[in-house]
């Protein structure tokens, strides 16, 4: 069956936000994120920002080189969560089909509905500017792939220094063509290190993976070289995904100086620890799967794992699972800039209790459940633990 | 080696041993069945490093010898040979055994009998004497619970302690523990505690016959368990560790008394379970004293998000409080299966301490008692 | 120190394990790094004799334990490694040993695990290994042995007596060949050339003329690169049909192969090891220099590193090839 599947993204959503409260920004070059002297980084960047190269993601030192006049706004992440379910309500409005993927970006299933694709299109963006006051872009396609390519796209096309607030439809048929004369790095699973070895390979559009035979690709690149193949020519059968339920819940901190403190590595992974396991809590939820992810100063970055017979959400036992993961992998010197605990593979929240369960863990749970009170009623850093201070 | 033997026993023997004898064995050896001529009899051995038995059979031994022979090859030649007499003569220059059977000529190629570990006897004359019938009604009753795979390799064996006159057998899973207690005859003198894999004493509560009179011995060094019964040695690997402290688990009192009928009860946890299957094995208990001094009942339910649900309502004799107590459903089948007593003994507290279960009406010799932890359902 | 450990050179590292033995202060963990064949799992072995060895001087080599050890065919002494050489050990593998090692020793006094090319270990067996390693319980000896020491977890390394093995000599191996196999002195110096000290190899040759075949292959299909095109390259490598484990032993022959030509581009006067191709290697020397031999070991080295990991061997060679220089 024909479908229609429509990207949609937020154009510099917070920052769009922020001018909504503020509207002196409008025009204006500026960015939300930490502070350059904090090594904070670019949350959003608004249209004007990017004409002189900011970008999102990028160090916010870095922003404020390239741009001296640079407005730097705190995020206010309460207001971005509320227009966020605003926008999703629209969008439940429209089809039932909505898959989230994030605060900013959503694929809708249009398929059947009467009328042309772009009309459809267009009345949806019109709600969303006139209702919320804010702009958006959409992508148009027969799947989720090439609607989000579109999306990119039909997105940099317009390099005005004004939100694009745009449309790109690529009509069924004609994905291939479309995607062909696109860098190979434009396709969803082309990594660096994927795209280093197709350019040794003479691959440099998303045309030349298409026309490889795909005995090579998989040869060359296992898998992932069947998948490209098919990506290549537009072909992707992903439905859209109407619930994502919550694969895992995580928590990290980057550090304002890389660290090799040993004492102040294990606070930081039981703030950590403590962090994950109260929102675990709160959405009723349990794990079997501790993971750790560490970014080490040349910021290339690891993660281990280790899962358990019994779903927890216990923050002792995320810490000593964490605190476990890490001693493996830490020789004791190297200095770290990042450092995260989460926890996935969520199950039932029944919990076998065990029979050599000592008092002292009923005991924590105990404790636990008035801690999670105390901060849910005044705030994270109402309690902190004596080490921490 | 010049041995003949009858047909018949000797499949009999090779169809106990072979219990022992791994599909994957650790060592090409093990794979093979020890053929040795002993005090005009022949033994057959076979072990898997774990478990290892022996089993004499009546023959007419010329001259004496042994080898090892394929176990699985020289079980299907032999289980067809016709049952009249078999003559055996081992060439040793190349360690082929030949089998002549009515008209049947066969030659069988073996590994040396000193590649073959060595497989200790155990005592015939030893001190501690269990009837069969006691041994194989303990070892029922504990084993299922002991952990089939766990970080804990103890939690993998049965722990078992002779001390008086009383032989103490254990198994936990973690979520649940057995204790098995049996009175013994006699006094065994220094008290004995080893821990014995889950896995060979199933082996043994299999080989061990009703009538058997079972020996039992643990030679010093303390690295293997002997049973002797009849002909048949059977001889154990122990665990090495210490079995954690079980004894302070076991709940000191409860709030809830609940008689049930084992058959009746089972039954409705069997229910309970098709429907338990995809929801952790979660089954919730409702334990409703009457309350005008009739019997009271006991609700059984289960939920799947897929199928649906089911709930049975059984009668039941209930002293104290109500409670509502989730259990994994097959923590209860399975100590209900293993229980032949007409009716059994649930103890309770709270839900989220542990229940406790005994049979009811037993000979004060043979005592069992099962904890098991409860499940607790979100916050 | 007298001993009589059943091992072929390596004298120092036996001797600190004598001294061991004599003390009564044996470790229940070793590690056992260096190159392919020099005789790590028989010293490894060896360990496990003594342990279990029913006679004085342990090991005796005689008794039934030392016997059954040595034809590894002892009830307490496990073996474990990947399924083949350039294949991963398996966390199941260890589960499964872990499991054995739970139990009481069967026959011998201690259970002993030797687990090989452990480099070759998934992250998450090397993981599991260390419970046993940082529980010891009584009766277990671990022996690990590996190529290459950077693939394994810093917490094993720390946990483990560390051996640092090497090559022998070649006249400590000439010596043993003659000795041990019974090899005449002439073909027995040759072999201990050719071998550069890696007395396994020379032994599997021995019992096998393909190794010397094999060998042979290898020395001359590089000689051969060094006089082709990049395309003749390409062509030569898809020619071979290796499975990763020959592609590691015929680096290892290239790895010895640039050793000689630099040594002759510095005009050391070390024994040469591959003395049969002399007159082509001071060819080569000539050509290339000592700069570019260097990069050229350092590069088959590299090569020899990744084919240890997971990359792809034809790619691989390909790539070293292109980076070796050319003579023409």
């Amino acid at each position: 069956m024909q479908r229609t599947i429509f990207h949609l993204d937020l154009d510099a959503f917070y920052c769009a936000v922020e001018e909504l409260h503020n509207p002196d920004l409008r025009g204006q070059p500026f960015a939300v994120g930490g502070s350059p002297t904090r090594r904070g980084v670019v949350a959003s960047c608004s249209y004007p920002a990017r004409m002189f190269g900011v970008r999102s993601a990028m160090p916010m030192s870095r922003a404020v080189q390239l741009c001296p006049d640079l407005i730097i706004v705190r995020h206010s992440h309460d207001e971005y969560s509320a227009m966020s379910k605003r926008v999703m309500t629209i969008l439940h409005d429209t089809t039932p089909f909505v898959e989230k993927l994030s605060i900013d970006e959503a694929f809708l299933d249009m398929s059947g509905f009467p009328g042309e694709p772009y009309d459809l299109a267009v009345g949806l963006q019109k709600r969303i500017n006139e209702e919320l006051e804010l702009p958006c872009s959409l992508g148009v396609a027969s799947n989720k792939l090439v609607a989000k390519i579109a999306n990119n796209m039909g997105k940099a096309r317009q390099r005005t220094g004004q939100p694009p607030n745009a449309i790109e439809v690529v009509p069924p048929g004609t994905e291939a063509n479309y995607l062909a004369p696109l860098p190979i790095r434009e396709l969803w699973g082309v990594g660096p290190k994927t795209a280093e070895k197709m350019h040794e390979m003479g691959i440099q559009t998303i045309g030349d993976i298409a026309a490889q035979k795909e005995k090579l690709l998989i040869d060359q690149f296992g898998k992932i070289g069947y998948d490209l193949h098919l990506r290549a020519r537009g072909i992707d059968a992903r439905p859209v995904v109407i619930e994502r339920p919550t694969k895992s819940v995580s928590s990290e901190i980057t550090f304002d100086v890389d660290v090799n403190d040993s004492d102040e590595l294990k606070r930081s992974l039981r703030q950590q620890s403590e962090n994950v396991g109260r929102r675990l809590r709160k959405s009723g939820l349990s794990g079997r799967t501790v993971q750790i992810k560490v970014r080490w100063e040349d910021f290339t970055t690891i993660t281990r794992q280790s899962t358990f017979e019994q779903p927890s959400h216990n923050d002792h036992w995320i810490y000593e699972t964490a605190l476990d993961l890490f001693q493996h992998v830490w020789d004791g010197t190297r200095r770290i800039r990042l450092i995260g605990v989460g926890v996935s593979g969520f199950e039932n929240a029944a919990r076998q209790l065990s029979l050599w369960e000592s008092d002292d863990s009923k005991q924590q749970r105990h404790v636990q459940n008035t801690l999670d009170d105390i901060r849910e009623r005044f705030g994270d850093d109402s309690l902190q633990r004596g080490s921490d201070l | 080696m010049r041995v003949s033997v009858l047909q018949e026993n000797l499949v009999r023997g090779l169809s106990i041993v072979n219990r022992a004898v791994n599909s994957r064995p650790t060592l090409p050896v093990l794979s093979n069945v020890l053929l040795a001529t002993e005090d005009g009899r022949l033994k057959l051995s076979a072990t898997d490093l774990e478990l290892s038995i022996s089993m004499w059979v009546g023959a007419k031994v010329e001259e004496d010898g042994s080898v090892t022979v394929p176990a699985r090859t020289f079980y299907d030649l032999t289980s067809n040979l016709s049952p009249e007499r078999i003559d055996m003569e081992l060439n040793t220059r190349n360690q082929t055994i030949n089998l002549q059977c009515g008209g049947t000529d066969t030659n069988l190629r073996g590994i040396p009998a000193e590649e073959f570990p060595l497989v200790p006897e155990a005592d015939p004359n030893a001190k501690i004497v269990i009837p069969g019938e006691v041994l194989k009604h303990m070892i029922s009753e504990v084993a299922f619970s002991a952990a089939r795979e766990d970080n804990r390799p103890v939690l993998t064996g049965i722990y078992t302690n002779f001390s008086g006159n009383t032989l103490t057998m254990a198994s936990a899973d973690g979520f649940r523990l057995t204790v098995r207690k049996t009175t013994l005859d006699f006094e065994v003198g220094e008290e004995l505690e080893i821990i014995i894999p889950a896995r060979t004493l199933v082996e043994i509560e299999k080989i061990i016959d009703d009538e058997d009179e079972v020996f039992v011995s643990v030679p010093d060094g303390r690295n293997q368990i002997m049973f002797h019964m009849g002909d048949i040695d059977v001889i154990s690997n122990l665990i090495e560790g210490s079995f954690p402290e079980y004894e302070r688990i076991i709940p000191a009192n409860h709030s809830t008394e609940t008689f049930l009928y084992r058959d009746e009860f089972l039954r409705a946890c069997k229910r309970s379970e098709i429907f338990a299957r995809d929801n952790s094995n979660i089954a919730r208990l409702r334990v409703e004293p009457s309350s005008d001094g009739g019997p009271g009942a006991v609700n059984v339910s289960a939920q799947s998000n897929e199928m649906g649900d089911n709930t049975s309502m059984i009668d039941a004799t209930i002293e104290g409080t109500g409670v509502e107590i989730s259990f994994n459903i097959r923590y209860l089948i399975d100590v209900l299966n293993v229980l032949r007593d007409d009716q059994i003994l649930l103890e309770t507290n709270t839900s989220s301490d542990p229940g406790v279960i005994r049979p009811l009406g037993r000979d004060e010799r043979e005592q069992f008692l099962y904890v098991i932890m409860p499940m607790q359902v979100g916050q | 120190m007298y001993t009589t450990f059943p091992v072929i050179g390596h004298d120092w590292a036996v001797a600190q394990m004598q001294r061991a033995f004599n003390n009564g202060r044996v470790r229940h963990a070793f590690l056992l790094q260096g190159p392919a064949s020099i005789g790590k799992t028989t010293f490894a072995r060896s360990i496990a004799m003594a342990l279990n060895c029913t006679n004085e001087p342990k090991p005796c080599g005689e008794c039934r334990a030392c016997r059954l050890i040595a034809s590894n065919g002892h009830p307490d002494i496990a073996i474990v490694e990947a399924e083949r050489i350039g294949g991963t050990l398996k966390i199941n593998q260890i589960r499964e040993l872990q499991r054995q090692l739970a139990l009481r020793p069967y026959e011998g006094r201690y259970r002993v695990a030797i687990l090989r090319r452990f480099q070759e270990a998934q992250a998450a067996a090397q993981n599991a290994i260390l419970k046993t390693l940082e529980e010891p319980v009584g009766n277990v000896v671990l022996i690990l042995t590996a190529e290459e020491p950077s693939a394994i977890l810093p917490t094993i390394h720390s946990r483990c007596q560390i051996f640092n093995l090497r090559p022998l000599s070649i006249t400590s191996t000439t010596d043993a060949l003659e000795r041990s196999w019974g090899v005449e002195r002439d073909k027995a110096s040759v072999l201990a050339h050719l071998s550069a000290g890696r007395i396994g190899w020379a032994v599997r040759s021995l019992e096998d003329e393909k190794e010397l075949e094999f060998r042979q292959n290898a020395i001359s299909l590089l000689e051969q690169s060094l006089n082709s095109t990049r395309v003749q390259c390409f062509q030569l490598v898809d020619g071979l049909n290796l499975d990763k484990s020959r592609t590691l032993d015929m680096l290892d022959f290239w790895q010895t192969y640039w050793r000689d030509v630099m040594l002759l581009a510095v005009g050391s006067k070390a024994a040469l090891t591959n003395i049969d191709h002399e007159a082509s290697l001071i060819t080569v020397a000539q050509h290339v220099g000592q700069d570019d031999a260097q990069r050229a070991l350092e590069a088959t080295r590299t090569a020899l590193i990744q084919l240890s990991g997971n990359a792809n061997s034809r790619l691989c060679l390909e790539v070293l090839m292109l980076n070796y220089p050319k003579l023409n």
